[in-house]
């Protein structure tokens, strides 16, 4: 069995040597340009030429030469389907917006026992920034800290220990400055601190990130 | 002071007809209309249309063939004949402007999840790697945030269409939730101003750069949506469309859910009156659910079948007929605004009841003129003459009055 497994990754090596972190999946900061499993675009592409077998199909061409020609820990992201988002704001405000309840049709869930890929159109991704801030303004009444306006200090504090919560995965610096230049200057016309802090945290649970497994 | 929104609508208004009375001066100081904003609407019966529908009843009632008789078609006009009790009584607007269009794009098999590379939809949909939805979004141009959008339960010809030149195609699954994005309904005394969320969303967009740039199989489309979000937050509200007006045209039962044929059609004037959008796809629910083969003594139902399914009738639920009237009355009737219909399928079919190798597009507009272009003959087939898709995008697109031929010279002479 030890046998096959290396001859497993042996083959994965080969694949697409190039890049040796690629195995790893890109995590941690050594990674091609990665951080936390997201890496730069130019290693989207696997630039070794694929090795292995070749099958020719009856009208002529090849079985593989569709096959993506990827390099691993990218172009992997699914977004979650509706069914999951009750339970992912849960787990990261502690609180389940009362509208989510009633939204299966603003993400097109399927019906009960079916699968359909989730896909979101602009209507829905203004549908999910709204339903958040219904979250994010319950959540923000249960922290002390957020009763006042955000500054550059507090912001970052704040973006980062969120986006970590939502992500799972620590954010990488411009990411926490799109977070605060939000919080200190877009949304800084806003009078009422608490839903200052509720567009920011609706920001942060309307990006690929937090809707993306 | 502080505005109401009726005042705000009023005073923006007032701004919108102070600049068209205005109205741009040429290079030798002529008055330039602003151009007509467009819009095309294409509803689909997947499975097949029936040519005796959508113009050419007239070519079957010799033999009888799908139970035509003088008893159950209409004539219309200038050649175009059609089932009596379902198109037959579409408002007399359309009528005076329907053009039956031949398409043969020689593919008599279906598009399906198992033959996505073939058919008949694929064929009328797509421009090869392209789709010919969004192409032509893209020739029409204008500023919508939601140039070209469907509806239905998947995306047409079953894949998710790739934008084009920065025009994607997306979908709308919840009727509320499209007129709050587009702000046409006074939003809850609660609810997050439209410009702040414009710049949360954009926040969002910047903090998902990096992921989309390296996932771009699953979310380039969550991009565009997004630019697409942003952009309808940041416009200026567009005139009232309200959800309790749309539900009382269109009987909707206050389900905002885009569940029904008629919901669909509601979806589709919600989108043109409140965001301008350029081209809109509806194609009917189900898998091929218009694929009538049944025969009686030899003899093709598809005709009655299609009438049943048509009506609400025997067995088939939703009357789609009453919805698309309610359509065509509401929006051809339209001011200041070109709104080009076409129902079609992606087959005729043929008299043993089996799939012909095109179809026939009934086509409604103020610049459409009555009458029949490469019709089937009794046998329901085309003849070879007969042009293919991209001719008939070349109608719609004259229709449109889209400037250029982006799809080549239209070869349908029934264009004004």
């Amino acid at each position: 069995m030890k046998t096959y497994a290396l001859l497993f990754v042996s083959l994965g090596l080969v694949a697409c040597d190039d890049d040796p972190n690629a195995l790893l999946g890109s995590r941690g900061p050594n990674a091609a340009g990665g951080v936390d499993g997201t890496t730069g675009p130019a290693a989207l592409e696997c630039t070794a030429e694929a090795k292995g077998r070749s099958y020719a199909l009856f009208d002529g061409s090849k079985l593989e030469a569709s096959r993506a020609n990827e390099n691993f820990g990218v172009n992997r992201a699914r977004l979650k389907p509706y069914d999951v988002l009750a339970g992912e704001f849960q787990r990261v405000l502690g609180v389940t917006p009362p509208s989510l309840a009633g939204a299966a049709s603003s993400f097109d869930a399927p019906p009960p026992r079916w699968f359909a890929e989730t896909k979101y159109g602009g209507v829905a991704v203004h549908a999910m920034f709204d339903i958040s801030f219904e979250a994010c303004g319950a959540w923000t009444k249960t922290r002390p800290e957020m009763a006042t306006a955000p500054t550059a200090e507090t912001a970052r504090a704040q973006c980062s220990e969120l986006m970590r919560k939502a992500w799972s995965r620590t954010p990488a610096p411009e990411e926490v400055d799109a977070c605060v230049d939000l919080a200190t200057t877009k949304v800084s016309s806003e009078p009422d601190a608490r839903r200052r802090w509720s567009y920011v945290c609706a920001s942060v649970l309307s990006s690929s990130q937090f809707l993306t497994f | 002071m502080k505005l109401s929104r009726r005042q705000l609508l009023k005073a923006a208004m007032a701004t919108g007809g102070a600049a068209a009375g205005a109205r741009a001066l040429g290079p030798l100081g002529q008055a330039l209309a602003a151009p007509e904003p467009a819009h095309f609407v294409h509803i689909f019966f997947n499975g097949g249309l029936n040519a005796l529908f959508a113009g050419n009843a007239d070519k079957f009632l010799t033999s009888g063939t799908f139970g035509v008789s003088n008893a159950n078609i209409k004539q219309v006009g200038s050649g175009v004949f059609t089932d009596a009790t379902t198109f037959g009584t579409f408002p007399q607007l359309a009528l005076d402007h329907w053009a039956a269009i031949g398409v043969r794009h020689g593919n008599a098999l279906h598009t399906t999840p198992q033959n996505l590379n073939s058919g008949g939809e694929r064929a009328m949909i797509m421009d090869g790697a392209d789709c010919f939805l969004n192409q032509l979004a893209f020739h029409m141009g204008g500023d919508s945030a939601f140039k070209a959008v469907y509806f239905g339960d998947r995306a047409p010809a079953y894949r998710e269409q790739k934008a084009f030149n920065g025009v994607p195609l997306q979908r709308v699954s919840d009727l509320s939730d499209a007129i709050k994005a587009l702000g046409a309904q006074a939003p809850d005394a609660d609810a997050p101003s439209r410009e702040h969320s414009a710049a949360a969303l954009e926040a969002a967009q910047a903090m998902s750069a990096r992921q989309i740039r390296t996932n771009p199989g699953a979310l380039a489309a969550f991009g565009d949506a997004i630019t697409s979000a942003v952009g309808a937050l940041r416009k200026p509200l567009p005139p009232p469309v309200t959800f309790a007006e749309i539900d009382a045209a269109y009987g909707l039962g206050q389900k905002t859910a885009v569940d029904s044929f008629a919901s669909m059609l509601a979806g589709a004037e919600i989108m043109i009156r409140a965001a301008g959008t350029n081209v809109v796809n509806i194609t009917d629910f189900g898998l091929a659910s218009w694929d009538f083969h049944q025969t009686s003594g030899g003899a093709s139902s598809n005709g009655t079948f299609s009438r049943q399914k048509f009506l609400g009738t025997g067995g088939f639920r939703g009357n789609r007929i009453a919805p698309i009237k309610t359509f065509l009355e509401r929006m051809l009737a339209l001011q200041d605004r070109n709104v080009v219909v076409c129902v079609s399928g992606e087959l005729v079919r043929l008299p043993s009841g089996d799939h012909g190798n095109g179809t026939v597009a009934a086509l409604f507009g103020k610049y459409v003129k009555q009458g029949v272009s490469f019709p089937v003959s009794t046998g329901a087939a085309f003849s070879a003459s007969t042009p293919g898709p991209k001719a008939f995008w070349a109608a719609v697109a004259a229709a449109c009055k889209v400037p250029g031929q982006p799809f080549g010279a239209n070869p349908h002479p029934l264009i004004v």
